[in-house]
């Protein structure tokens, strides 16, 4: 009898570990995906740069704006090349996005600049894009989030070494005259 | 780029989400990429040429209507073949929740997999209870993409996290060429499309404010199209409308463009569990003016009331009072006409199907291969080399350097 009872025992432990190391695997995934969305997220971004400051080259715009645009890009080209993954200057970001969102105000027509339309539609891709990416970096953090605050998750301390994720924010709103390109 | 999709509902039965995803791909195609949908269907000869079959289905009421879905054995080892088979670089899931090969498929690969909710409707208690046993394959799914914002909070309610909002479209090209039907007069006629048996549509809303209506235009019909008992709802009404009240059953979608173009108006008095307003959009397409319950969903569409009229929901006198204030603005019907055109446009699928292919380029840049089977939790993935080789943990980051 007491032999069985051990075996039962031993059973449930052995049921009980392996039910922990599923969820420790299961959130060291999840923190690879949140890391890869990083990665992601900073791409997206830089690319978004890129096809931002072809647009500052072009003379359909006012002077003062594509100025704006061009500082704006600038600022954060340097912030992406050098503290790629750490920096937290997020108003970089949301500054970008706000200078588009004055070039492509609402009385903003696409159709009347259909030379540029090839370039327009990029900017209204990447802009969507970042928005994309943002949005799926967030995504991920949350179900981490979630995760973390079981007890049963804090108790065996099951994250490792893991940092806590962060959710980030900063202004991606798709300017409005591109809404529909 | 090559691109599995999978469609949780039978490809036989009509319905927004099948419709959903035939314009989809069907665009996605159009611009020369390769899909390929996995679907259950009841009948092979439905199929188009870029659909797989899934096997039959059997009907379950899911979200108050009925859902004839797939949930059996032989639908695993279906779809393992067609993820090897198809070699996807993205695979896209629709309503992964649901019993169905979308839920299948999404335990069955890893990779980026993208998911679209359609569902906006507050009693999907089933998602709530059999959270512990989703949550892990729900986190398989790297982008979440919902057709609306109602359908966005009811997905962040049930499962949390943060979701992408890419509307619905509509194929206009389909819609805007659309003839008025033989018989009608369409300055002289009121149209209601949508099943006839669901209370949602808000069918009997219609049928009480008519009479009112009716009686201000003695020449008005109201034509009614879709599938369910007409007789029922003909006992709702006295006699004598009887005769103003046509009816057409379940139709093709050519007819339904023309149901469509048939009327001065097209009348939307849906009571909610709407989490888009697609009908909205294809009446606009075909260049008819709308009238619509003010739900969340039709007020967006509308952009509250710029596009189309709204009256109150539910409300049979406030429904009357529009109608017949509508019917007999000749001027505000052309300007609805001129505004449904652009407002049918920035919804057509060819600039909808731009934001999706962003979303999958997003989720490509997040998971730098290919879709894959997942042979976590099966044997064969613990045992054999193939299996244990995709269980080692690759950062992107390499990428980025």
């Amino acid at each position: 009898m007491a032999m069985n009872n051990i075996l039962v025992a031993i059973f449930v432990v052995f049921l009980f570990a392996l039910y922990l190391s599923n969820v420790a695997g299961r959130l060291d995934r999840l923190h690879l995906k949140v890391e890869n969305a990083r990665h992601a997220l900073d791409r997206q971004l830089a690319l978004r740069s890129a096809i931002c400051s072809d647009l500052s080259g072009i003379e359909i715009f006012d002077v003062a704006l594509r100025q704006k645009l061009s500082n704006a890009i600038q600022t954060s080209i340097k912030e992406e090349s050098l503290l790629i993954h750490t920096r937290d200057e997020w108003a970089i970001e949301s500054a970008v996005s706000k200078v588009l969102g004055e070039i492509f105000h609402e009385s903003f027509d696409v159709k009347k600049h259909q030379e540029f339309e090839f370039l327009i539609k990029e900017v209204a891709g990447a802009a969507r894009r970042v928005q994309y990416a943002l949005t799926i970096f967030n995504d991920a953090v949350k179900s981490v989030h979630k995760v973390r605050k079981r007890w049963l998750v804090k108790g065996f301390r099951l994250y490792g070494r893991a940092k806590m994720p962060h959710v980030i924010e900063f202004d991606t709103a798709i300017p409005v005259a591109l809404l529909h390109y | 780029m090559r691109i599995g999709i999978v469609c949780p509902y039978d490809w036989s039965v009509p319905g927004g989400v099948k419709q959903h995803i035939q314009d989809l791909s069907e665009s996605l195609i159009e611009l020369g990429h390769y899909v390929n949908v996995l679907t259950p269907a009841t009948d092979e000869k439905d199929l188009p040429s870029y659909a797989t079959n899934a096997g039959s289905t059997i009907a379950l009421p899911y979200n108050g209507s009925i859902a004839r879905i797939k949930f059996d054995p032989a639908a695993f080892t279906r779809t393992r073949q067609w993820l090897r088979d198809g070699k996807f670089d993205v695979l896209h899931l629709h309503e992964p929740t649901s019993p169905s090969p979308s839920i299948i498929a999404a335990w069955s690969a890893r990779g980026p997999i993208v998911g679209t909710y359609h569902t906006a409707n507050d009693s999907m208690y089933a998602v709530k209870n059999m959270q512990f046993l989703l949550q892990p394959m729900m986190e398989k799914v790297i982008a979440r993409i919902a057709v609306s914002s109602e359908a966005r909070k009811t997905m962040i309610d049930h499962l949390g996290g943060d979701a992408i909002v890419i509307p619905n479209g509509v194929r206009v090209s389909n819609f805007v060429n659309a003839q008025v039907l033989d018989g009608f007069d369409k300055e002289n006629t009121v149209v209601f499309v949508g099943r006839l048996d669901e209370p949602r549509k808000g069918i009997d809303v219609l049928l009480k404010a008519m009479p009112e209506v009716f009686d201000k235009y003695p020449k008005l019909t109201l034509l009614l199209v879709g599938p369910g008992e007409i007789n029922e709802l003909l006992s709702q009404i006295d006699k004598k409308y009887h005769q103003r009240i046509k009816f057409k059953g379940f139709v093709t979608s050519e007819i339904k463009a023309s149901c469509y173009a048939s009327g001065a108006v097209y009348v939307a008095p849906n009571l909610g569990g709407e989490s888009f307003g697609i009908v909205l959009l294809e009446a606009m397409a075909t260049g008819t003016p709308v009238l619509a319950s003010d739900l969340p969903a039709f007020r967006k569409v509308l952009d509250e009331g710029k596009f189309g009229k709204l009256f109150k929901t539910n409300d049979a006198k406030d429904l009357a009072k529009s109608l017949i204030e509508l019917l007999g603005n000749k001027e505000e019907q052309k300007k609805l006409t001129q505004a449904g055109h652009i407002r049918s446009h920035q919804f057509d699928w060819s600039i909808i199907v731009r934001q999706i292919l962003d979303v999958y380029e997003a989720v490509r840049s997040v998971e730098g291969r290919n879709v894959r089977e997942d042979f976590r939790g099966q044997l064969y993935g613990r045992l054999t080399r193939s299996g244990r080789s995709d269980r080692k943990r690759v950062n992107n980051s390499t990428l980025t350097e």
